[in-house]
């Protein structure tokens, strides 16, 4: 799989599209830092949403419709996070392909990502199906996995580009 | 006087073991990262309900739940901060960014401070309600200030 990945890496490396981002780069200074300051911000905006959102479903005794209410209120700044991190995101992976495909933690990020999205959404289409004796332990469960994968996504994105596949 | 406390952070035999051993600094920046994102994260959603721009029908008792877990993250923020820091006392005290980045949280807790010595206290009266015109400020100031902690910080490798 990571032989894949870095010929994906190296595919990507050589497109015009990443010779265009390094180009980019070059030219305007301020480029790098400002994604990823943008990166991190999106990423702070996803922690305070969804993964507090996390720590809050794990507690007992919330009402499922004040929880259900809750959720719902956070969508637009879920949604808008992950839009700000998928721009970001792509970007920082055209401009340096190699070192996002070559790294241990970059696909278990983007896998972990995907499940942290499914479990939110998940969370609010139980929340409306189920009545309040069945959702409890369900829910803690998945409250406990959201939070633990927003961790994890953050914690992977940093050690990115110190743990090497090859 | 500042400079010996400096060097001598520096040579303290963890700032050694920091520098020697690689597996340090990825870990303690990204745990960093991970702290100051719960404690920005948290902040935000607090600060926006102090401003009275989201969950204005839940309580600010309910929203303030979230409060221990932000010192929690502030702690380990400041320890993975202060490892860090250390090893390199001295150039991080010269960077510019460095030094605005902790202007601004201790702006930060002061802002907080002024807030629980003051509307806090009358915190039953807006509980439910529009907050205040002090406590939509404090929130303001409060979540300006974590933002531009955030940039900030990651201005630091960039700038002298």
């Amino acid at each position: 799989m990571w032989a894949l990945a870095h010929q994906i890496g190296l595919w990507i490396n050589q497109s015009s599209l990443a010779a265009s981002a390094r180009s980019l780069a070059n030219i305007y200074f301020w480029l790098i830092p400002f994604v990823q300051i943008t990166h991190l911000l999106g990423m702070s905006v996803l922690m305070g949403s969804a993964g507090l959102y996390g720590l809050r479903l794990m507690r007992a005794g919330d009402d499922p419709e004040r929880l259900r209410q809750a959720g719902t209120r956070l969508v637009p700044f879920v949604i808008g996070g992950l839009s700000v991190q998928s721009a970001t995101g792509l970007f920082m992976v055209v401009h340096r392909p190699t070192r996002a495909f070559d790294s241990l933690m970059f696909l278990p990020k983007m896998a972990l990502i995907v499940v942290a999205i499914g479990l939110f959404f998940g969370v609010l289409h139980v929340l409306k199906r189920l009545s309040a004796p069945d959702l409890s332990l369900r829910l803690r469960i998945m409250g406990a996995g959201l939070l633990s994968c927003m961790m994890a996504i953050t914690l992977a994105g940093r050690l990115i580009s110190f743990l090497r596949a090859s | 006087m500042l400079q010996d406390l400096l060097t001598s952070l520096e040579d303290l035999p963890i700032s050694q073991e920091i520098t020697d051993n690689p597996i340090w600094f990825p870990l303690l920046e990204a745990t960093h990262v991970l702290s100051l994102g719960l404690v920005v994260g948290a902040v935000l959603f607090l600060d926006l309900r102090l401003m009275g721009l989201f969950a204005r029908s839940e309580s600010v008792t309910r929203a303030a739940r979230v409060i221990p877990l932000i010192w929690i993250a502030f702690a380990l923020a400041l320890i993975s901060g202060a490892l860090m820091f250390a090893p390199a006392a001295t150039r991080y005290l010269a960077n510019t960014a460095f030094q605005v980045k902790l202007g601004l949280i201790l702006l930060a807790g002061l802002n907080m401070l002024l807030l629980h010595q003051g509307a806090w206290r009358r915190l039953a009266d807006w509980d439910e309600g529009a907050p205040p015109i002090l406590a939509r400020i404090s929130g303001a100031i409060s979540l300006l200030a974590w933002i531009a902690v955030v940039i900030l910080g990651r201005l630091v490798p960039f700038t002298q």
